[in-house]
């Protein structure tokens, strides 16, 4: 039986591409108050972006519970016997957690591994697709799973924001701190490295901030997997997409929209992209 | 059961533990926002409140409805919807806690003050469990010190509500001295949200157990007088705090008093020392100062109450102890940007967007090579980047690389523009050639202009301008001039070619007025199609305005 591969809504995989590689996606949840929304599921970007701009209280998001998890285990446990688990950084998100709990309350023969994807995002969700496919092509768990951590390193990450307030309130802004406090308006260009969030530099204008983007982007060519993701800005994104498009000769810029549960850290006006790098000796 | 006053309760049913679960997650309830505005550890998310009542939700879920018995199969599942259920980290230690009590109730349909201690300890022994890497001055500690408090009250006493009394005692005791335990917490003057939480919920628990009504609960604060107690001799704070003054002696002492003010006596004591840091509550308060005379500040103290752990050093022989110190913090910060301006405004701006060190230096005043090796040597940093911006400052700027015993390197930034623009490329986690590297790749990001009055006539590139007349000056050349700022101001910008979606940042000087900044700001504004305007107060001597196009 085929390895099955699951991972969290914060990859924000597009759906189709999840249903196409057979990846099983747990939702994180969103909250407004009291209310409770399954991430993507119950409630959708758009939709989201809309009231955390409106809504005086910020929403949190908490993880998938390990209720989540075992549910999802209990159910591809059906269908395979073999299921690796990939999932956002255990630095930035307790979900880690809740998922090797639900593999201790996992009853069944299924073998379960769990892989600290120590990114966030598409940086997750490329990993993902490399799992995917390498399940895909008949790989044992093992092989799979070596597949993946060997891939850990090639797998990075950069974003703009439009601010860093959301970041800050959040308590996500880890190294990025460096950054607050600046009479000027900027804009901050992030990365996550060690599975933390890292400065990486500042851009006085929106425009430079994208031009730099594309110039890091294009430093780290060869590259085998290339993804923008948006929080609000759709079209901005489609364009950079294009741009991009010419470093990655032989695959598709995957376009995505930010989740909420990373959206809400990240607020409205984020880009991101996320990139696959070719392992050194590949090419 | 029967709830006659002063009968013993010996143990307790269905109906008993229903009322505690309820009574304990309204208690919950009533004092979320308070939880949720406590939480600063492991990370400022705010919502340890929200994150155990949601918990507490899922295992009431799982609660027989009223009338229908608890089995100890309904508090297995119980204890596995908690589990489930959990949210947050604080969630999960709640429901590990609780799958500990239910496996310690053993499947018993009534349980008194031993089943409920031995519960307890397997509780706490799960929670303990439940994370990678225990932290103490946590819930985990709260949970216990409940245990242990209960294993205690067993041995003597067999009431169960006055058993529940003594474990609620022990979780306001163990809450509001987990600021002893945990330097963030006393950092930030509060006790730990996850333990408040479940202190909470014990003492909502105990009036349902009572058959109360839920009043309002008082909530535990942090125990500032032990956290005094237990802070160390000489805290990372101090250290910090004292980089700059090192003469005199250091005092530093215990008081122990009544209606000991901490923040009054401070204040008494900034009047009498210097880099004083105080800390403490109403019954001890512990103090460090450095002092030229020791005798006011030990006075002061006896006049407040009783001194204990005096000790009163001479900073010279401390002095070395304090060199290495900082040695040390300087490996943590290996590189710092030394920037030359002169202003308040553009000191804070360099400042704020990163720099360590600003040294005052511009076209009239151009510091000296000593000078810049003195600001060097004084940051403490290992290598430094230095930003002269100033064409006439680069020089002495060298001087001082082959100089100093630090590794400088310098951005030949020639204006207070390209100067910025190279700061924002700095970043602290990035290799030092990198930066250096990047920040002269900015350089050519930017385009830097000045407007200011001339000091006499003169024509220099076909430009015309008469002693008292405005000029507009596009990288130190005289380029417009008129008597008009504002119209000055928007020909130079014309000049300096903005594109759609240019930025120009506008840096008011000393001697402009902040109304006239921002007038001129609008004229831009008008005048240029899709550009965005920033205005800065520089605070710079001569120059009216200083301005950045990019």
């Amino acid at each position: 039986m085929a390895v099955k591969v699951i991972t969290d809504s914060t990859a924000d995989l597009p759906p189709a591409l999840a249903e196409e590689l057979g990846v099983t996606v747990v939702p994180a949840n969103v909250h407004f108050g009291e209310e409770v929304y399954r991430d993507g599921v119950e409630i959708t970007g758009d939709e989201f972006y809309r009231r955390l701009v409106a809504s005086s209280r910020l929403p949190f998001t908490s993880q998938p519970t390990p209720g989540d998890f075992l549910s999802a285990y209990d159910e591809i446990g059906q269908t395979t016997d073999e299921i690796i688990s990939i999932h956002v950084s255990a630095k930035l998100s307790g979900t880690l957690n809740s998922a090797t709990q639900a593999r201790e309350e996992y009853g069944g023969d299924c073998r379960i591994e769990i892989i600290d994807s120590m990114q966030a995002l598409m940086g997750l969700g490329l990993l993902v697709i490399a799992a995917a496919e390498a399940a895909n092509r008949g790989g044992s768990l093992d092989e799979v799973a070596a597949k993946t951590r060997a891939a850990l390193p090639n797998v990075g990450f950069m974003g703009l924001l439009d601010t860093l307030e959301y970041l800050e309130k959040g308590g996500r802004i880890g190294k990025a701190q460096a950054f607050l406090g600046s009479l000027l308006r900027v804009k901050p260009l992030l990365t996550i490295r060690d599975g933390e969030v890292h400065p990486l530099e500042r851009a006085r204008t929106r425009a430079k901030g994208v031009d730099r983007m594309c110039q890091l982007v294009q430093e780290l060519m060869p590259l085998e997997g290339l993804a923008v993701e948006y929080t609000t800005t759709a079209d901005e994104a489609r364009a950079l997409a294009q741009r991009l498009q010419a470093f990655l000769p032989q695959g598709e810029v995957i376009l995505s929209q930010i989740g909420p549960a990373v959206g809400t850290h990240l607020g409205p006006g984020a880009l991101s992209v996320a990139f696959r790098q070719q392992a050194e000796g590949s090419a | 059961m029967a709830r006659g006053t002063g009968a013993t309760i010996t143990s307790i049913d269905s109906e008993d533990l229903r009322r505690i679960l309820v009574q304990g997650r309204r208690a919950l309830e009533d004092n979320v926002e308070a939880i949720n505005a406590l939480n600063v550890f492991p990370v400022p998310d705010g919502d340890t409140g929200t994150n155990m009542l949601l918990t507490m939700k899922a295992l009431e879920e799982e609660t027989p409805n009223a009338g229908g018995q608890i089995t100890p199969g309904s508090v297995t599942a119980m204890a596995r919807g908690a589990l489930l259920g959990a949210r947050g980290n604080s969630g999960v230690i709640f429901a590990q806690f609780f799958q500990g009590l239910a496996r310690g109730l053993g499947g018993k349909e009534r349980f008194g003050v031993q089943d409920l201690a031995s519960a307890l300890a397997e509780g706490s022994a799960a929670a303990y469990k439940a994370v990678g890497n225990p932290v103490e001055g946590t819930m985990l500690t709260v949970i216990r010190e409940m245990a242990e408090a209960a294993q205690q009250k067993a041995e003597r006493d067999t009431d169960f509500v006055e058993m529940w009394d003594v474990v609620c005692q022990a979780a306001r005791r163990s809450v509001a001295k987990t600021p002893t335990l945990l330097p963030v917490l006393r950092e930030a003057g509060v006790v730990d949200a996850g333990g408040l939480g479940l202190c909470v919920i014990m003492e909502g628990a105990l009036s349902g157990l009572r058959d109360e009504e839920l009043g309002v609960i008082e909530l535990p604060a942090p125990d500032m007088d032990a956290a005094a107690a237990t802070a160390q001799l000489v805290s990372e704070a101090f250290i910090d705090a004292t980089e700059e003054d090192l003469y005199g002696y250091c005092t530093q002492f215990l008081i122990q008093g009544e209606g000991l003010d901490p923040d009054d006596v401070r204040e008494r004591l900034e009047s009498l020392a210097t880099s004083t840091v105080v800390i403490g509550g109403d019954a001890m308060v512990r103090i460090h100062v450095h002092a030229e005379d020791p005798g006011p500040i030990v006075s002061f103290g006896v006049s407040l109450g009783t001194l204990s752990q005096v000790s009163i050093e001479n900073m010279d022989e401390q002095h070395q102890e304090f060199v290495a110190a900082r040695r040390e913090k300087q490996e943590l910060q290996p590189v710092g940007v030394l920037a030359i301006a002169s202003g308040d405004g553009l000191a804070d701006v360099f400042l704020g967007s990163g720099a360590a060190h600003v040294l005052s230096g511009g076209d009239t005043m151009n510091p000296s090579t000593r000078e810049i090796l003195d600001a060097v040597e004084a940051m403490g940093a290992e290598r430094v980047i230095v930003l002269p911006n100033n064409p006439n400052i680069i020089g002495a700027a060298e001087q001082a690389v082959t100089l100093s015993s630090r590794e400088i390197a310098i951005i030949p930034t020639e204006s207070i523009p390209q100067g910025i623009s190279a700061l924002l490329s700095f970043n602290s986690t990035q290799e030092f050639e990198d930066n250096v590297r990047e920040m002269k790749q900015s350089i050519g990001a930017v385009v830097s202009g000045a407007v200011c009055n001339a000091q006499r006539d003169a024509e220099l590139g076909g430009v015309r301008v008469a002693e008292g007349q405005v000029m507009g000056l596009l990288e130190r050349k005289m380029v417009v001039s008129g008597d008009d700022r504002t119209g000055v101001l928007c020909d130079l910008v014309s000049e300096m070619g903005p594109d759609d979606g240019s930025l120009i940042t506008l840096y008011w000087g000393a001697d402009t007025r902040e109304t006239e900044a921002k007038v001129a700001a609008e004229e831009l504004q008008n005048r240029f199609n899709d550009i965005e305007v920033e205005v800065v107060f520089g605070g710079q001597p001569h120059y009216n305005y200083i301005l950045s196009v990019e």
